[in-house]
């Protein structure tokens, strides 16, 4: 992915480590997109309520809310179904891939198997860009 | 004998007494060849010399003995014929007394021959026969005892078999829910072990992706460039990182074969590509150890696949073969079409694996005792997934070996599924 191909992108990007949080950010500030970092469900939806994004990157084991549950509503609201979501966890069972495909998500990413680079390689592939 | 004074054989069977002799002298005689059975209470002579016997004690045949004494002393005295007369008369009266013929038979068998044998021989049949029908009486009577007592026997064993049955029945129903219970117990235990497995690792997980991408983050420039020196001190922190997160990933991975949750996704691929890739990243390895790795290519169909799982199984399958390869030792990767199979021979000249461990080789957990003799890091999990993702791909693994000389491991796999 070249520099800033993601400028002018909208990310919503959900997760509640902070220390994680911050990593992705320094990668991501290289690719200059616009950026909305969110803890849990409940900053989720105040920010949709003003930011339409043009992609969710979505945790799953969050406090309130869990991503599924997140992605659900997401989905079900036809003013944010459109907005192609992507799971980003360290859970993989089997059961967990198949939820995620089962309520919308366009891909479901391990947070251990893959380094930044690999992740951002897989926004762009969605976002088309990449 | 003295003839002068005959003695007269005399009887009255009445209530067992026989009267046997008329005179006192005969009497006398006659009392002391009876002494020898009775006593002499028994014996009485009264004053006109007869001599009365009183049978009521002894048994009949002892009257036959009686008769054949008597007739012995008499015989000489009183001849045959009077003789014959007498006893005649005195079995007159004993066969009316006893119609059957019973007791007269052994009176008759002890005459002296010559006397009585017609009626011997009536008797001796008559009394065989009563005999006979006696001892066929005895003798059903005997079988009916015992079949009662068999049927009586079986009956008792039968019941006995029957209660035992209702024991053990209930013992077993007992045992059975005991099992029940123990391995609905064993079940949620399991399930407890395999949630916790599962929550541990992904725990585990999140400070391990922390690691792998501020690692990541340092490698690729973006917080500042690193010395030479602090490059490879992070390439040593990354590959440890990456150990571990291996570690983490085989323990998910045999958790969820194990509840049958091992994921895959299907696709149409090239399978030697899925091989090359993990040859390919694995020479690096290959070349530290001073291993040759050589995969000779042919051209092979496409194929139904689960690349990213094939790939983590041909990976684990090289990288046992360069972990237990010898420096200098080479690694050869072949492949064949047979039928409608395609096999992939994966040849080491390692040490080998021990006789008596092959059958353990795919079990969860096991390290053969050379192994970890070579290699401290695995935690045999490796070729327990490896087996799982072949057969669920169709397929199916085996191997050769002789310890000290090396491993040829060959994965058979469907060219259609």
């Amino acid at each position: 992915m070249k520099d800033k191909a993601l400028e002018g992108k909208k990310i919503l990007w959900v997760e509640d480590d902070m220390f994680l949080s911050d990593l992705m950010s320094k990668k991501l500030t290289k690719f200059a997109p616009t950026l909305f970092h969110a803890k849990n469900g409940d900053e989720v939806f105040a920010t949709l309520e003003k930011e339409k994004p043009d992609l969710i990157v979505l945790d799953v084991l969050l406090p309130g809310l869990n991503g599924f549950e997140i992605l659900k509503k997401v989905k079900s609201d036809s003013t944010t179904k459109a907005i192609p979501v992507v799971l980003l966890s360290n859970l993989n069972q089997k059961s967990d891939i198949e939820k995620g495909a089962e309520l919308g998500a366009k891909k479901f990413l391990v947070k251990a198997l893959l380094t930044p680079d690999d992740i951002l390689q897989e926004v762009g592939k969605v976002l088309g860009v990449a | 004998m003295n003839s002068d004074i005959p003695p007269r054989l005399a009887h009255e069977f009445g209530d067992a007494v026989v009267v046997l002799a008329t005179n006192q002298i005969g009497a006398r005689r006659v009392r002391e060849v009876l002494s020898r059975f009775y006593t002499e209470d028994d014996l009485e002579i009264d004053r006109k010399g007869r001599l009365t016997c009183n049978l009521s004690a002894p048994h009949e045949p002892h009257v036959g003995i009686i008769v054949r004494a008597l007739v012995g002393q008499l015989e000489d005295s009183i001849g045959r014929k009077k003789i014959t007369q007498e006893l005649l008369r005195i079995f007159g009266d004993l066969e009316r007394l006893h119609p059957d013929g019973q007791g007269m038979a052994s009176i008759v068998a002890l005459l002296p021959n010559g006397y009585l044998e017609e009626e011997r021989l009536r008797l001796l049949s008559k009394a065989d026969l009563a005999r006979r029908v006696k001892d066929q009486t005895w003798e059903l009577e005997k079988l009916n005892d015992e079949l009662e007592f068999r049927v009586a026997q079986r009956t008792e064993s039968l019941q006995k078999l029957l209660d035992e049955k209702v024991k053990t029945e209930k013992v077993l129903k007992a045992q059975s829910e005991e099992l029940q219970r123990a391995n609905s117990e064993l079940r949620g235990l399991d399930q407890a072990k395999s949630d916790f497995i599962s929550v541990v690792a992904h725990q585990l997980r999140t400070p391990l992706s922390a690691l792998k991408w501020t690692i990541s983050l340092f490698n690729s420039g973006d917080v500042g460039e690193l010395s030479d020196e602090q490059k490879q001190y992070m390439k040593k922190m990354g590959e440890t990182n990456e150990h571990m997160i291996k570690l983490v990933n085989d323990l998910l991975d045999a958790n969820s074969v194990e509840a049958g949750q091992l994921s895959y996704s299907f696709s149409t691929a090239q399978v030697d590509e899925v091989i090359e890739d993990a040859v390919e990243e694995l020479a690096a390895f290959a070349k530290k150890k001073n291993v040759s790795l050589v995969y000779t290519k042919i051209p092979l169909p496409l194929m139904r696949l689960d690349a990213e799982r094939l790939h983590s199984a041909f990976q684990n399958l090289i990288d046992n073969a360069i972990k237990y390869s010898r420096p200098g030792g080479a690694i050869s990767i072949t492949t064949e079409l047979a039928g409608n199979m395609l096999r992939v021979h994966i040849a080491d000249q390692g040490i080998g694996i021990p006789d008596e461990q092959k059958a353990h080789v795919f079990e969860r957990f096991f390290r053969a005792r050379n192994a970890i003799k070579a290699e401290n890091g695995g935690t045999g999990l490796g070729l327990f997934i490896v087996k799982k993702i072949i057969e669920d791909h169709g397929g199916s693994i085996r191997f050769t070996t002789r310890e000290n000389s090396g491993t040829t491991f060959t994965v058979e796999l469907p060219l259609k599924k």
